[in-house]
């Protein structure tokens, strides 16, 4: 098989926790860049989505009068109508 | 066993042990691969990682 020879000159305990250790930095590394370069990741993790809540906000502009308020009921007893105005 | 004339040094591993060890290495490669190459089809369908 090729390079199995490798293990007798790397003893396995070493060479196997390295082999994965590499790996694992590796692809941390990889996903680390890409997800602090790419726009979508931070709008999909605070819940507008992956595209900034532009579909949102069109839906809002293409008929804002049909758009029911929307009623929230806080934990205190009271409750907050937030309107399709409120959030534009 | 440890006058094996088989052994080879410095790991004292024989031939047919560092095969072996390596068979069981490249399985976990082929399988830790097939995982990611699904998990990154998947990524690549429902984000728009790639545009």
């Amino acid at each position: 098989m090729n390079n199995s020879k490798m293990w007798l000159v790397v003893n396995p305990t070493v060479g196997i926790p390295l082999f994965l250790g590499a790996v694992a930095v590796g692809s941390f590394a990889v996903h680390l860049a890409v997800l602090s370069k790419v726009t979508w990741f931070n709008d999909w993790l605070s819940g507008q989505g992956m595209n900034g809540g532009a579909a949102v906000t069109s839906m809002l502009n293409e008929g804002d009068a049909t758009i029911p308020a929307q009623v929230y009921f806080v934990p205190d007893g009271t409750s907050a109508v937030l309107s399709a105005a409120t959030w534009l | 066993m440890s006058n094996d004339p088989d052994k080879v040094w410095p790991t004292g591993l024989t031939l047919k042990e560092a095969e072996e060890v390596h068979s069981y290495i490249i399985d976990g490669t082929r399988v830790f691969g097939l995982i990611a190459l699904i998990a990154h089809i998947l990524v690549a369908v429902s984000t728009p990682w790639l545009g």
